[in-house]
């Protein structure tokens, strides 16, 4: 009875519903990034170098085709020196979907080779330019739904991969800085004394650094030769490393009301043990406050890695994230030019609203009183 | 005597995740001019949400009262919120349960007398500030003048009842209310509140209503008593009658479950079961049916209305009394 | 003395660093508990009663071994040793100790955990004296456990939030049962609840210590309930003893000053009489900060004298009990 209540009320929160169902996509997105996208992380294309979004076209020559695009070919302006394109309505490349590209591993396990969408082998030929001697080329017809980035790939499918290190390291890094949060703020409290003003000093002191210049000093520890995969999570811990830290104060501060209730008493003078009342009691009285937390933190926690690959300390090339994606559009020309790099932006945006309205729907639903503060990442 | 406050089939229901819980479920009653009234009943019987819905303390979307509330021949169920904050504290005061709560810990008593005042009355700080004082000195606090800038933390429990209690007459109303302002008392504190309160209500002349669970505080103070269960009042008697002799069976049972010396050695006669939650109570059957050692099939069947005592069996001389039980209604079968 | 006596405290202590300011240095003791002997014998009951802060509750908590306190308090095992409980304790001793003496606290509502099964509740002081390892039979006991306390066997599986208060307080005192102690210390165990579901409780409480033989140490501010229960009544104020003795005699012959008033301030259930009104205890209980060199009941106290201010009253026997006033 008390479970539906508390579902009632998470329901009712009408910002909370659509961060769900935003945060449902994106994850979604992110389980299947390798089908979705039609290209994967390495793939890139000349053609497609800084290419603007690919329109999507039904007529063809007065006729009705079904969706399909056209190739575009490529020319520097004299004037400027910057690449140009304009559709060469001369062929119809027309959208399939379920079709063979660049192999992938389905959960990492299964061979596959299928994308949800793409324009299969359909090639273009190029010609050479009168005089120089070389032969015609052939070459793939990119497909690029939100355009193409400096070395000609797919933004969109880009976005798509980044999304699974930004997103997981958010989920990844909140779990773990709960998980150490809760357990050191539940021993701090619930034992108290000389244990728990060390502690708390020491969090003090950690906690008084700026966070950013914490970050990239913990980030340069990370020896930059490491594979891509121990990167990250490299990064992940470095996240925790500060995230920890609000939580074990208020998991604290939680516990040093909880051992004066009287069924942890009650556990005590029946001979109980610490760690087992710390387990059986404090952990699952805090745990409310803890999924609270952890849905507020987990966009600091993507922010965070996004920072910090955007200052060029994170994830690398050719891994990429949100945060490494951003890190072309840095210069005002690139975004006046090329608007669509801003795109991986926009999904940090996306991600972290909807993680705040999901939290706060949390909050609304199991701490009614509003006593939860967000994590600081 | 004149009527000064009369309640008729008063209802108060809230709409909660459970279903529409009736915490008061017509309740009638009229308090004279200088008489103290006495509400007893336990957790869930509706009788501080009775004494809440008379200050109009409830409003929202989740909440439906009905019924009539007339207090001086004026209906307040009609009334306009304007007019029910306009009567509240002026001409209505009420005493709370925690003293401690009642009180905003960030101000100073004197900043909570003063507004309290200045609410209800056009007169410069210096006049209410001065008025504070003096109702202060009426309820026993020591130094007035120094304890009126203290935060309200610096007071003890039973001082802080008294600060309350100052607050509540500082207006000169003419009904107080008083919910379970002793509970969260000593007993010689509580001894020592209860003589103020009914010394400064036979001062001022005003009505009490009083509300608490305690029988034994009910015999002291009280002129009246309405016996309140799961939302209705189901015995209604002068003090000294109930006490004499009480004749709902639920009556009798909170009385027979005193704790006395006397008793030592015997079990104590308890009520069985529990008392039910607002949101499991029984409808279209008699509420104490379930705990009622004379139930019969009526009791489960039909509800017993609260009618007037019959002349055979109990002691007389009582007016007014009144009973919800098949037992003195027809019978129970 | 027939029965062997359990339990017996002497001189026993307990104050609190009271921290104040930005460093929280400690800035004074608050004497909760000042100097109080006891003896309890197998099978009764002591009752204790006082107002709020008088101490009573942290005697119950210093006895249970919940704070630690100071002073000698000589307890006789199952095979009639005797060691003091205060301080650190040999593991073995520790748990038997833990096993014999269990408390039933005052609020049902939060000495059970919400998030715990009644089952979870109850297996938990077993499982900390390794007394559950066949799970069918902790089971089948904890069921027999249930019965005992007059309730259902499929409470097991309910959460504590289902039950009203009264059926809370039944589980609470499952709990203490289930180590099968030899004392349980009871605080305040029916204040929380209603008025009709009280003697209930008290009832169930009488009827488990006749059965088994149990002794109780009854705390409440209640003193028509704590003269029906107990055998011997200890009247405290301000942490310490000021009365003691067998409980009809302090009831019906007070000799403190403050347990004659005490007395007056209780309701008689007597419109007629209506002794309340006009029976009044000046005052208030002092803040338990304050630490008098006299008695610390002179300020309120009608009978005080001069001497009562500098020179704290010993107790002595007085008409069969012991009382700390002079002039008693």
């Amino acid at each position: 009875m008390k479970r539906d209540r508390r579902l009632t009320s998470f329901l009712k929160h009408k910002l909370g519903r659509v961060g769900l169902v935003c945060l449902a996509v994106l994850y979604f997105g992110a389980i299947f990034a390798d089908f979705i996208a039609p290209y994967g992380m390495k793939d890139s294309n000349e053609l497609a170098a800084y290419a603007a979004p690919t329109t999507l076209h039904w007529i063809h020559e007065g006729r009705f085709i079904g969706p399909f695009v056209y190739a575009k070919r490529q020319s520097r302006n004299p004037d400027t020196f910057r690449l140009e394109y304009r559709e060469d309505e001369s062929v119809a490349y027309p959208l399939r979907f379920f079709v063979k590209g660049s192999p992938y591993k389905l959960f990492g396990l299964i061979n596959v080779d299928i994308h949800l969408f793409g324009l299969g082998d359909a090639k273009l030929i190029i010609e050479a330019d009168e005089g120089s001697g070389e032969e015609a080329r052939t070459h793939a017809v990119p497909l690029n739904i939100w355009g193409g980035d400096q070395f000609g790939r797919d933004v969109f499918s880009r976005i798509l991969h980044g999304s699974r290190v930004s997103l997981s390291a958010g989920l990844i890094g909140t779990a773990l800085s709960v998980v150490i949060g809760a357990i050191v703020g539940a021993i701090s409290g619930y034992f108290g004394g000389v244990l728990d003003t060390l502690i708390q000093r020491f969090i003090e002191i950690l906690r008084s650094f700026p966070r950013i210049p914490l970050w990239l000093a913990l980030a340069v520890i990370i020896p930059p030769t490491w594979p891509s995969t121990y990167l990250y999570f490299g990064i992940v811990i470095v996240l925790s490393f500060i995230g920890w830290m609000g939580v074990a104060r208020v998991v604290r501060g939680m516990a040093l009301s909880l051992r004066e209730k009287e069924y942890v008493l009650a556990a005590k003078s029946a001979g109980v043990k610490p760690f087992k009342i710390i387990r059986a009691h404090i952990i699952p009285n805090v745990a409310s406050y803890l999924i609270v937390v952890s849905t507020l933190s987990v966009p600091g926690m993507i922010l965070g890695e996004s920072t910090i690959s955007f200052l060029g300390l994170g994830i690398k090339e050719p891994m990429t994230s949100w945060g490494l994606l951003l890190k072309q559009a840095q210069s005002i020309s690139a975004i006046q030019s090329y608007p669509w790099l801003m795109l991986p932006g926009l999904f940090i945006m996306i991600a972290v609203l909807s993680f705040n309205f999901v939290g706060d729907a949390f909050r609304d639903a199991l701490d009614p009183n509003g006593t939860v503060e967000k994590l600081e990442a | 005597m004149a009527t000064l406050l009369e309640l008729k089939d008063s209802r108060t229901h809230f709409c909660t995740f459970d279903g529409i819980v009736k915490a008061s479920d017509g309740v009638s009653f009229h308090i004279d001019e200088g008489e103290v009234l006495a509400l007893v009943g336990e957790s869930g019987s509706g009788k501080s949400v009775t004494a809440r819905s008379i200050m109009g303390l409830y409003s929202g979307s989740k909440i439906r009262q009905s019924g009539s509330i007339v207090f001086k021949g004026e209906d307040l169920s009609k009334a306009n919120p304007q007019r029910r904050r306009e009567l509240r504290g002026r001409d209505m005061g009420m005493i709370f349960q925690e003293p401690m709560s009642a009180f905003d810990p960030l101000s100073s008593i004197s900043e909570q007398m003063v507004e309290a005042r200045l609410t209800h009355f056009k007169e410069s700080r210096e006049e209410a500030r001065a008025l504070a004082i003096e109702s202060l000195r009426q309820v026993g606090i020591p130094e007035p003048e120094k304890r009126i800038d203290d935060y309200p933390h610096r007071l003890s429990g039973g001082m802080l009842q008294r600060v309350l209690i100052s607050i509540a007459i500082m207006n000169k109303p003419k009904l107080l209310i008083a919910d379970e302002p002793t509970t969260a008392l000593d007993v010689t504190i509580q001894a020592q509140v209860l003589r103020l309160l009914n010394g400064l209500r036979k001062e001022m002349g005003a009505s009490l209503l009083f509300i608490t669970h305690d029988l034994g505080v009910v015999a002291e103070i009280a002129d009246r008593v309405h016996v309140m269960y799961a939302g209705k009042i189901v015995e209604k008697a002068s003090v000294r009658a109930l006490f004499s002799s009480a004749l709902h069976p639920y009556s009798k049972g909170l009385l027979d479950a005193r704790v006395t010396g006397e008793r030592k050695g015997k079990p104590l006669p308890a009520i069985p079961g529990s008392v039910p939650r607002p949101s499991e109570i029984a409808e279209d059957c008699c509420r104490f049916a379930p705990r009622c050692p004379h139930a019969g099939p009526r009791c489960l069947r039909e509800e017993p209305p609260l009618a007037a005592a019959p002349a055979a069996g109990g002691p007389r001389n009582d007016e007014g009394r009144e009973l919800a039980c098949w037992l003195y209604n027809g019978g129970t079968e | 003395m027939s029965a062997t006596t359990l339990l017996s405290g002497r001189g026993l202590r307990k104050s609190f660093p009271v921290r104040r300011g930005v460093l929280m240095l400690v800035r004074g003791q608050l004497k909760a508990l000042h100097s109080f002997d006891f003896d309890i014998r197998a099978g009764e009951t002591l009752g204790v009663v006082g107002e709020s802060g008088c101490g009573k509750t942290t005697l119950g908590r210093v006895l249970a071994r919940i704070h630690e306190g100071e002073g000698s308090l000589e307890y006789t095992g199952r095979d009639g040793q005797r060691y003091d409980a205060l301080g650190k304790l040999d593991p073995k001793r520790e748990l038997a100790f833990r096993r014999d003496v269990q408390m039933v606290f005052q609020d049902p509502y939060s000495s059970l955990d919400p998030r715990m099964t009644v089952e979870k509740i109850l297996l938990e002081p077993l499982e900390a004296h390794g007394m559950a390892k066949d799970k069918a039979a902790a089971k089948a006991y904890l069921c027999e456990l249930l019965a005992r306390v007059g309730l259902h066997a499929d409470a097991l599986q309910r959460y504590p939030h289902e039950f009203s208060g009264g059926q809370r307080q039944r589980i609470a005192v499952a709990r203490a049962l289930a180590l099968k102690p030899r004392l349980i210390i009871c605080d305040e165990p029916t204040s929380a609840l209603d008025v009709s579901v009280q003697s209930q409780v008290i009832n169930l409480l009488k009827e488990i210590q006749e059965r088994e033989g149990l002794a109780y140490i009854f705390i409440s501010h209640n003193l028509d309930l704590v003269r029906y229960v107990s055998d011997r009544i200890y009247v405290m104020y301000l942490g310490r003893v000021v009365e003691a003795g067998e409980s009809e005699l302090l009831f019906s012959d007070p000799a403190h000053p403050y347990t004659q008033a005490l007395l007056r301030s209780i309701p008689n259930w007597d419109p007629q009489a209506r002794s309340l009104l006009n029976a009044e205890l000046r005052g208030e209980a002092p803040s338990p900060l304050w630490d008098p060199p006299g008695c610390p009941f002179e300020p309120r106290c009608p009978k005080a004298a001069a001497r009562c201010r500098s020179e704290a009253p010993a107790q002595r026997d007085v008409r069969g009990r012991l009382v700390a006033c002079h002039f008693a």
